[in-house]
């Protein structure tokens, strides 16, 4: 099976930096990918290259199995769905979803408008100005105007940073929800690792313009290619096994019993679980997840074991 | 902000490399000149003329420049740091005064004043000086009043926790911040000096470009008059020197909140104070100017002088209206074309934009005889077929005010272009549409307002337009400023009204569509 996206050996150079740097990475026909690394690692600058609004200095870059590398944007039948929307203020919501629907003929057209505001569940807004909607709003029809024309992949930049926590979950799920539906490959970018683990088919992280790992959700978490990893996508403690090599073991991988030489030095509620710090003799910390029930307070002593049937992650130290 | 690259670039440079020499060659005609300088003439002139001609250049240029400094910065902090009623007016309508030339005020000024100073007095730089602070100010005011208004009010209250009264706070951060917007609109104050040949004739202040068409007129010596034309490049050139070094390499940005910086509200003394100040300034620039030219002209209309040997008010306002409306046609054409191929091409994109640009740069004399010692070698190579001459045609007049406006045209069309989001642009492109869908549909949409603020701005000016007007007005064509400039030159106040009263009540209109087009987010000054 052919790739939605396909990057092979991609670098994009500003003077001699590389911002991205020799970048391999397939997103699969109907697969939602997640793109995931700290600000400034080259993100947004490798969804911008996918486009066609950069150009790569080195390497290809496949639609469909077809090679883009040269072919202007417009040319390219991506979607892009932008943080700020990006919606046209001088056109109504149903002419900014028409925007990219030249070749169909009036009727299909209507259709298209009426299918696509359906999809992301904003039915009858289409002879509204963007103003007039609500950022969740706005982000909606930036989709189906993205999605309206079948895009070979659909491209999100970070698509809800601007919006606050009680939409963001909402939109996310119906995003998710009308990709899925109209089965198309995209690559989301973020910086939230929540967002990156929770959304994702795979998972690719970034760092200083290079994938660092790319694999589920599930494998990246719980198995990580190094530290910088690891650390990126959630709280973990390292185990020294006294040969130069470690474990990272994420807090749920833990169990203590009371007594012994750990001892408790700061904890705090996360709903589910309290999430204690745990100093250990040898001057290591830990962090370690109990139920409530299960939890000890600040300054009590304890042995903490990993619990057993976890495959650890096994690294050794640079 | 436009998508990095695009295949295909190859026609966009031959159109940007024929506009720029097009526009750029009447100016580097008229410096040409100088290397067969008529040794004769110079030496008549520096031994007559010339040296006083340089100074009263030099004292009129700083007296004016610094008088707009003052007057421009000080009403745009009286309307920006003041909250009192009416403000809002208030601000909008210390612009009006660009809709009515020097050369008007000039005349208007040195007749009421006449009186009490007597004949001989009133004919001095002094004055003329005066005049021209009181008409030019709004080139300083409107770029203080943006930089002023850009800056985020929490800048002055940092700076008033800082222990700083209310006019420090301004005094010492706001308008520094402000020096480089204050510099380039004290230049364009300085360029308008320099091309001015109306008002200062008024005043018998000799002038360069008083000389420049004094030589043309006079002796008809047309290399002369181009030579001598160089030496108001030169005083130019140097002035965007000055410019340059005063704004050095300050970039002031500003992050956060850009809401318009509220005022102190001021009531009683303060406030009327204030008041006075204001309306003041708009009493000597605009109200009683207006209505001495409206007694005037009612005057005229009594003894039967509204019309010329050429013809009636209705023959000269369709003058006026034909030249400016197709000058501005032609610059809103040229400037956006420009703005469309002129970016994305690196250094030397940039730098053949400015060669098109360069003409607002240059005093409007030079242009104008430039635009004649070109078409004029044009004529002589009888490119073209059947006996139509270049001189002398609407088409010479048009290129001209084309060559001296396209700045006002590109400048702001690519401003206001450039604030288009550059993420709506590439939605565009990955929605299928091409570079100049993109233009057509998303960005001049998107930048109307500042495309309708350029059109007007070129519609004023090329209206006012008085050297570049006299040296060029083909036959058949005579604009108003043409007739003021006759009237005037025999103290023919009454009869110079009229016309007078057509420029303002042409202008007005363009003005306000101007504010209006600034509201709407017009970027003018960049």
């Amino acid at each position: 099976m052919t790739a939605a996206v396909g990057l092979v050996s991609v670098t994009r150079c500003i003077g001699e930096r590389p911002i991205v740097d020799d970048v391999t990475l397939e997103v699969r026909e109907r697969e939602l990918l997640t793109l995931v690394g700290p600000s400034g690692c080259g993100k947004s600058t490798l969804l911008r290259l996918i486009a066609g609004l950069e150009r790569p200095s080195g390497g290809a870059i496949t639609l469909g199995g077809l090679d883009v590398t040269d072919v202007a944007p417009e040319r390219r039948r991506i979607g892009l769905v932008f943080q700020d929307h990006a919606l046209f203020p001088h056109l109504t919501v149903g002419r900014n979803i028409a925007f990219g629907l030249r070749r169909f003929d009036r009727r299909r057209r209507a259709e298209r408008i009426d299918e696509m505001l359906e999809l992301v569940r904003l039915p009858g807004a289409s002879r509204r100005y963007p103003h007039e909607l609500s950022g969740g709003e706005q982000q909606r029809v930036a989709l189906a105007r993205a999605l309206a024309p079948d895009p070979a992949a659909v491209l999100l930049d970070e698509p809800f940073a601007s919006l606050d926590a009680s939409l963001r979950d909402e939109l996310r799920a119906d995003v998710v929800a009308a990709l899925r539906e109209r089965g198309a490959a995209a690559l989301l970018v973020t910086h939230d690792r929540d967002e990156a683990l929770a959304l994702a088919d795979r998972v690719a992280v970034m760092r200083d313009g290079a994938i660092v790992q790319v694999d589920r959700p599930e494998v990246v978490w719980s198995l990580p290619n190094d530290e910088f990893v690891a650390r990126f996508l959630g709280p973990v403690s390292l185990l020294s096994n006294g040969h130069g090599d470690f474990e990272i073991v994420r807090p749920h991988q833990f169990d203590f019993v009371g007594g012994g030489s750990d001892r408790v030095v700061e904890r705090e509620f996360r709903g589910a679980v309290w999430r204690h710090t745990i100093l250990r003799a040898d001057g290591t910390q830990l962090i370690v997840d109990a139920e409530p029930g299960q939890d000890l307070e600040v300054g009590a002593t304890c042995a903490v074991h990993v619990r057993p049937g976890h495959q650890l992650a096994r690294l050794s130290r640079p | 902000m436009t998508v990095a690259w695009r295949p295909g670039r190859g026609p966009g440079w031959a159109l940007l490399v024929v506009v720029s020499v097009v526009m750029a060659a009447p100016v580097a005609v008229t410096v040409w000149s100088i290397t067969d300088p008529s040794v004769e003439v110079w030496r008549e002139l520096w031994r007559t003329r010339l040296p006083g001609m340089i100074v009263e250049t030099a004292m009129l240029v700083a007296l004016v420049v610094t008088g707009t400094v003052i007057v421009g910065t000080a009403l745009a902090w009286l309307v920006t740091a003041h909250e009192f009623r009416g403000r809002r007016l208030l601000s909008w309508l210390l612009m009006t005064p660009i809709a009515i030339p020097g050369y008007v005020l000039g005349f208007v000024w040195l007749d009421t004043l006449q009186g009490p100073l007597g004949a001989r007095a009133v004919r001095s730089i002094w004055l003329c000086a005066a005049v021209l602070i009181v008409s030019l100010y709004p080139y300083v005011y409107v770029f203080a009043w943006s930089a002023f208004r850009e800056q985020s009010p929490r800048t002055i209250d940092v700076a008033r926790t800082l222990g700083r009264s209310s006019f420090a706070a301004w005094w010492r951060v706001v308008v520094p911040m402000a020096r480089p917007s204050i510099a380039a609109g004290a230049a364009l104050v300085a360029m308008e000096v320099l091309t001015d040949v109306g008002t200062v004739r008024l005043f018998n202040v000799s002038t360069i470009a008083d000389g420049v068409l004094r030589v043309w007129f006079g002796t008809g010596n047309r290399d002369a008059a181009a030579e001598l034309a160089v030496l108001l490049v030169v005083a130019a050139a140097s002035l965007i020197a000055v410019e340059r070094a005063l704004r050095g390499r300050a970039r002031y940005t500003q992050t956060g909140a850009r809401d318009a910086t509220s005022g102190r509200p001021v009531t009683g003394l303060r406030a009327a104070a204030v008041n006075v100040a204001g309306w003041g300034v708009l009493c000597i620039a605009v109200v009683v100017p207006v209505a001495r030219l409206v007694g005037w002209a009612l005057r005229a209309h009594r003894l039967g002088q509204t019309e010329t040997i050429s013809g009636d008010l209705g023959f000269h306002t369709a003058s006026s209206l034909k030249v400016a409306g197709a000058a501005t046609i032609a610059c809103l054409v040229i400037g956006t074309t420009m703005v469309f191929i002129a970016r994305d091409r690196g250094r030397w994109g940039a730098a053949l934009g400015r060669l098109a640009s360069l003409g607002y740069a240059v005093p409007g004399p030079v242009v104008a005889i430039g635009v004649v010692v070109t078409l004029a070698a044009l004529d002589r190579r009888g490119w073209w077929s059947g006996e139509v001459l270049l001189v002398g045609s609407l088409a010479g007049l048009v290129y001209a005010m084309v060559v001296r406006f396209l700045a006002v045209a590109h400048h702001g069309i690519g401003a206001s272009v450039s604030k288009v989001s550059a993420s709506a642009v590439a939605s565009a492109r990955t929605l299928g549409a091409g570079p100049l869908r993109v233009a057509t549909r998303v960005e001049l949409p998107l930048a109307r307002a500042g495309v309708i603020a350029a059109a007007t701005l070129v519609a004023i000016d090329s209206l006012k337009e008085l050297p570049v007007t006299l040296l060029l007005r083909p036959f058949g064509i005579e604009p108003l400023p043409v007739w003021v400039w006759q009237a005037t030159s025999e103290s023919l106040w009454v009869q110079a009204s009229v016309p007078s009263l057509m420029i303002v009540a042409i202008g007005m209109p363009l003005v306000g569509l101007l504010l209006w087009s600034v509201e709407r987010g017009a970027q003018v000054v960049s």
